[in-house]
């Protein structure tokens, strides 16, 4: 039970697009970016552009070297559910939700508020039952829940 | 990284995830480097489970 709203009725999936296939063709993978490559995104939302390693699928490469994400049926090991590009860090998922309600778990407590802005190591939020910005300390946070839409 | 090649088996499945002395009942959705993405069963919501947070998963078998 969401503490944001009663889940009744149905909701609808985030739609998530435009993701950058490293295999050409195949559509959106997990983890498409590298140095130097622009998330698209996160750059208008915040200065999340990916530093560091290239995130990559569950499958080891020598498993799955050169086939799209997905072979092997949905219920395979290898299904590394693809429609939204993999992050590199809890940061990068949090970017996904700005100016959206979420639910943060930190240390057994859960607060539902809206993220605002992602820095190096905050979320800042706002708590919209008390009307207070809250900075969370990103290595402190449990999880994060992206409250969908519902109709 | 390692996490991703150890926990891919998951994808897909059924997992009950304990972070901080909660339990959560999920179906596993990605495996990234420093989180799990997962669809919550009770709520519908997805929730990003931080890795360093994580106290352990258990594999609910069919």
């Amino acid at each position: 039970m969401s503490c944001c709203k009663k889940n009744l009725g149905n909701y609808y999936a985030r739609p998530y697009g435009g993701a950058v296939s490293p295999y050409g063709g195949y559509g959106p993978v997990a983890g498409a970016f590298g140095p130097g490559t622009v998330n698209p995104y996160l750059t208008d939302k915040c200065d999340c552009v990916a530093p560091g390693p290239i995130c990559v699928d569950s499958c080891p490469s020598d498993f799955l070297p050169k086939e799209p994400i997905g072979v092997g049926g949905i219920s395979s090991p290898c299904y590394n559910n693809s429609d939204v590009p993999c992050g590199c860090t809890l940061r990068d998922a949090a970017c996904r939700l700005i100016n959206q309600r979420a639910i943060i778990h930190v240390e057994g407590c859960k607060m539902c508020v809206i993220i605002i802005a992602v820095g190096k190591c905050f979320i800042k939020a706002v708590n919209y039952a008390t009307n207070k910005v809250v900075y969370f300390n990103l290595n402190r946070i449990n999880s994060i829940e992206d409250v969908l839409p519902r109709c | 990284m390692g996490y991703q090649h150890d926990l891919g088996c998951l994808v897909n499945q059924k997992a009950i995830i304990r972070v901080d002395r909660c339990s959560y009942c999920v179906i596993i959705a990605q495996i990234c480097p420093c989180y799990i993405r997962a669809i919550e069963l009770g709520t519908g919501n997805v929730k990003y489970f931080n890795f360093d947070r994580i106290d352990y998963i258990e594999d609910l078998l069919p």
